[in-house]
């Protein structure tokens, strides 16, 4: 698939942890508006792979491009390499755990970021994030605690939050897996959505279904390496190889 | 029958006064000093240069494993031999009184920091913050709740800590009422008097205390 130039790229991209190689060497790229799906087994790599992407993680070798552009390990961007700070204030991340600030309100916890590291106007920011809450259905939860709100209710907080920095690149890192079942529902609701409306996502996830309906492309992960990589129908439906098959038979029962 | 007489102790009001008057200057001024110096330390403790963090250590190891009355003694006493000159003995209270506090609070400010989650300073960096801007808005208003008891404790041990300068002639409350009762010879109600205006300045003390940690509570 030859087509405009990647948003994001992984060259070789390796990561260890003391002698426990995590990522062995990952070429990977990231077109704009393509959703990415990433499933393989737990201790694959998965988590690693996306926390690399916005330099969580700090790779052990090999290079991570944004635009074409060079990912330095600094915080500024300086002489051509991207610094880690305004990689980041591209890429937006949620989390598994949500990680919602407790000590702000809702309303706070999305404007933050744009007013301390965007320097937004307030105003203008608060404003937007109304926007933001009113699409992930929280337009009423504005003024509440963390503490307040349900699993579900904290996840599209947390969509929002990442929504605010108006993120070119969106990585979701398994952002059901800490949900009760009966909320799972209501986020992948917003995450269809924002596919809908052509965001860019990387997305770790175990819903196998959910992959298959809204990612664009599916990588399966193993042993730190890509062991397969297709289309959601190739990968999830008619995998080739036989892992790919034992894998995602344990999600069949 | 004991004959209380709190009239006699009462005549040198002017004298308790002026106690109270220091032992709070000599709190406030301590606990501010200290303030700045344990954040100081914590922030050292948390560096990534070793010689700073051992420096820090070191600092906190000499001064919460001596007792504050021979650290006050040696600094007013034996400290001016070495730097062949002398200290007032109000400078060698307030300095010791601060080091002292600030090496209880540095380790109070980084238990602090350090019980604050992970993901709060990961999800901080995601947004983009710098190291700055995730401990202003997001590791310290988050540690400060969890480090207040302990902070307001630390700082109503420090109110009655500043009786100790009574060994070197500091005139906070509790040196005046020995001269209260030199004068009088009436020790049980001059002492009893100090103890009853402690008591007065550190209830009210830890009742403020008190209402703040339950509002900021609110957000639990």
């Amino acid at each position: 698939m030859t087509s405009a130039p990647p948003l994001m790229a992984l060259i070789g991209l390796r990561k260890s942890f003391g002698k426990l190689e995590v990522l062995r060497g990952i070429d990977l790229s990231v077109q704009p508006g393509e959703v990415l799906g990433v499933i393989g087994p737990s201790g694959s790599g998965k988590s690693t792979l996306i926390r690399c992407m916005n330099m969580l993680e700090t790779p052990s070798g090999g290079t991570l491009t944004f635009r074409g552009q060079p990912v330095s390990t600094r915080f500024r961007t300086r002489a051509g390499q991207i610094g880690v700070g305004e990689l980041r204030r591209h890429v937006g991340m949620v989390f598994q755990h949500f990680n919602l600030f407790p000590h702000l309100t809702v309303l706070q916890n999305v404007t933050r970021g744009p007013i301390v590291v965007n320097k937004e106007d307030r105003a203008l920011a608060e404003g937007y994030a109304s926007e933001l809450l009113a699409q992930v259905g929280l337009a009423d939860k504005r003024d509440a605690y963390p503490s307040h709100l349900s699993g579900g209710q904290k996840q599209r907080v947390a969509i929002a939050r990442a929504l605010a920095m108006r993120p070119a690149l969106l990585l979701l890192d398994e952002v059901t897996s800490a949900l009760d079942p009966e909320l799972v529902g209501e986020v992948l609701g917003v995450i269809r959505g924002l596919a809908d409306k052509g965001m860019t996502m990387v997305l770790v996830t175990h819903e196998m279904g959910f992959a298959a309906d809204v990612a664009s492309r599916v990588i399966f992960m193993e042993s730190g390496a890509i062991a397969d990589e297709g289309s959601p129908d190739a990968i999830l439906r008619n995998p080739r190889s036989d892992r790919l098959r034992a894998f995602l038979s344990r999600f069949h029962g | 029958m004991y004959d209380w007489d709190f009239y006699t102790v009462l005549l040198s009001y002017d004298l308790f006064l002026w106690g109270v008057w220091k032992t709070f200057q000599y709190t406030l001024g301590s606990i501010l000093i200290g303030s700045a110096v344990g954040l100081l330390a914590c922030f050292a403790r948390l560096s990534r240069h070793a010689p700073l963090r051992l420096l820090a250590r070191s600092y906190q190891e000499l001064f919460r494993c001596t007792p504050l009355l021979v650290q006050i003694l040696w600094a007013y006493y034996a400290l001016p031999m070495i730097l062949g000159f002398t200290i007032s003995n109000s400078t060698a209270g307030l300095m010791i009184l601060s080091l002292y506090v600030g090496s209880f609070y540095s380790e109070i400010f980084r238990g602090g920091i350090l019980a604050v989650d992970k993901g709060q300073t990961e999800a901080a960096q995601a947004v983009g913050m710098s190291g700055l801007q995730v401990m202003v808005n997001i590791v310290l208003p988050q540690a400060i709740k969890k480090m207040l008891p302990a902070f307001i404790n630390q700082s109503v041990i420090q109110v009655k800590n500043t009786s100790l300068l009574y060994a070197i002639s500091v005139a906070e409350l509790t040196y005046m009422t020995s001269m209260v009762n030199s004068a009088t010879y009436r020790p049980l109600e001059a002492y009893t008097l100090t103890a009853v205006l402690y008591f007065a300045l550190l209830f009210p003390l830890t009742q403020v205390a008190d209402h703040f940690e339950r509002r900021m509570r609110r957000s639990d």
